[in-house]
């Protein structure tokens, strides 16, 4: 090895980073040259200067200046941060919590704003020509009975058919006013006394086809319900009172015109939708239209659908069920939704005659 | 404080990691304890590197306020010190590119706070402080390159694997910068040698 090639390895020798051979071509050359010597004691001796430097220390405080520029950073930071973000600490929250009102109120809305809808504004009910003449045959004592008899009202309890019908629920009224829509209609009266009876008799419903048959009969009445309710034979029996003015139900308030049925009151409605599918559509809608009038059921729309027809008509939820099984004679009824249940009150049928090929 | 051996992270055995992932989420009180630790070794390299101890306070300084705002864009891939050390190389070296070395002030802290040794007389204490005022002369006449690697081997004591990570450099390159540093400081300190001769 040649000075030159000692002088670079020199540096590291003392590393242990050379090879066993550049180490021994490295002390052989030390053992032979006094200047290499000298040159690798010199290099010793600087860097033991250099590894024997004093450390210094930090001025005092320096941690507590160097933190002082860093926190004063920091907040400048937050502080911009809070500037652009501030109004969203705000802002976020009040629109989430502004959406989930108006989305709870919508959803409320939706699921209970109908009912409550009708109730307040109830829809107007056409009066049919008969129900017209009704209104204006309607004796005037029948009338004015509730105002004489109203003083002398017995106490509940009384005339249980009767007294019961008086304080009744919403639906009552909706009864009534489908029982004077039927007797407009030139159905039958009832007698204040057959109307208790019935309401007694009520579980000992006749089969449909019985009832189909005494149409036009007293009895016609209590059987064209097949299970006709509590609510329902208190409307009855009320309607009996209204129509034949004398008895204990001179107590009773006269039933309310159809007008006034329209327009006061709750009507519940529900629509059932069924769907006919007959061979010879005009003969079913004969046949239908026949089945209607036994039971009552007014047609309040009639409209043609395609080769079919559609008819819509109200009918007491009671007799729904049986009107569905007569309609099964007639052709193949599809149910949209289940039937009402025989409660008080006027359902909308929406029959839907379709033509089977 | 937490106790820095749990602190340890087990993946780089940095046990900075706890306190530099709080700093990530923008806590300074993690960033003092950082800033407590290593101060006095950044003070250090920054001092040989630049030679003037006012001076080398300001860089650790402005460094140690670099690794703040940057602290989000250390990954963990080297040890904390490591990274924090190459921020205060990279400052040490702009504020050498800014001014030219001053001879006459080699920085050696001539105030109190080097501490007086019993044995060590006033006379022996100058010419020390001579001496290491000298020495710091050699370094300072390195260039830029040189000096870093010979402070951060020969005074600091880094490996040549974290020379190269704070550098990034291969070892290869370190290892030849550092020849050639310990060769060039060899020939300025001769004739400090002869001087004290």
């Amino acid at each position: 090895m040649t000075c030159k090639e000692i002088d670079n390895l020199l540096p590291v020798y003392e590393e242990g980073l050379l090879t066993p051979g550049e180490k021994e071509g490295v002390e052989a050359h030390l053992a032979a040259c006094e200047r290499c010597r000298q040159s690798f004691a010199d290099l010793r001796r600087a860097q033991e200067l250099v590894r024997g430097l004093d450390e210094v220390e930090p001025p005092p405080f320096f941690e507590e200046r160097i933190m002082s520029r860093v926190r004063q950073e920091a907040g400048e930071k937050r502080g911009l941060l809070r500037k652009f973000f501030y109004p969203l600490h705000i802002k976020i929250p009040i629109q989430a919590v502004a959406t989930i009102v108006v989305a709870v109120l919508a959803f409320h809305l939706y699921e209970h704003g109908d009912p409550e809808m009708k109730r307040v504004a109830p829809l107007p009910v056409p009066l049919t020509e008969p129900a017209k003449e009704q209104v204006a045959a309607e004796p005037p004592s029948a009338a004015r009975l509730p105002e004489a008899a109203a003083p002398a009202r017995p106490p509940a309890g009384d005339l249980p058919g009767a007294t019961g019908q008086r304080f009744a629920a919403p639906p009552s009224e909706g009864s009534r006013r489908r029982e004077k829509m039927a007797d407009s209609a030139g159905v039958q009266e009832v007698r204040p006394a057959d109307a208790i009876r019935e309401r007694s008799r009520a579980p000992e419903t006749p089969p449909p086809e019985q009832s189909a048959k005494k149409a036009g009969s007293e009895d016609a009445v209590s059987g064209m319900a097949p299970a006709p309710p509590a609510p329902e034979g208190r409307a009855k029996a009320k309607m009996a009172d209204s129509g034949i003015a004398g008895g204990e139900g001179k107590a009773m308030p006269a039933a309310p015109s159809p007008r006034e049925m329209a327009a006061s009151g709750v009507i519940e409605r529900s629509t059932v939708e069924l769907t006919i599918q007959a061979v010879d559509v005009p003969r079913a809608v004969q046949e239908i239209e026949k089945r209607l009038g036994e039971a009552n059921a007014r047609i309040i729309e009639r409209r043609r659908r395609g080769e079919g027809e559609l008819l819509r008509v109200e009918i007491a939820a009671g007799r729904v069920a049986l009107l569905v099984e007569q309609l099964a004679a007639i052709g193949r009824v599809n149910v949209g939704k289940d039937l009402p249940r025989p409660t008080g009150g006027t359902v909308t049928v929406g029959i839907t005659i379709e033509s089977r090929p | 404080m937490p106790d820095p051996v749990e602190a340890r992270d087990r993946t780089t055995g940095d046990e900075d990691a706890v306190f530099v992932a709080r700093c990530r989420r923008g806590d300074p009180d993690a960033f003092a304890v950082l800033v407590r630790r290593h101060q006095k070794r950044m003070l250090n390299i920054a001092y040989r590197m630049i030679g003037d101890y006012g001076e080398a306070c300001d860089v650790v300084q402005e460094a140690f306020l670099s690794a703040w705002r940057g602290i989000g864009n250390f990954r963990g891939e080297a040890r904390f010190s490591t990274w924090l050390c190459g921020i205060v190389l990279n400052h040490a070296q702009n504020h050498l590119k800014q001014r030219s070395i001053r001879s006459g002030r080699t920085g050696a802290p001539l105030d109190d706070s080097d501490p007086p040794s019993g044995e060590e007389s006033a006379v022996e204490r100058l010419e020390r402080r001579e001496l290491e005022a000298r020495v710091q002369e050699g370094i300072g006449s390195l260039d830029g390159e040189q000096r870093e690697v010979l402070v951060l081997r020969d005074i600091q004591g880094y490996s040549y694997e974290e020379i190269g990570v704070m550098l990034k450099l291969p070892q290869g390159t370190v290892r030849s910068r550092l020849f050639r540093a310990r060769n060039a400081l060899k020939e300025n300190l001769l004739a400090v040698w002869s001087d004290l001769r």
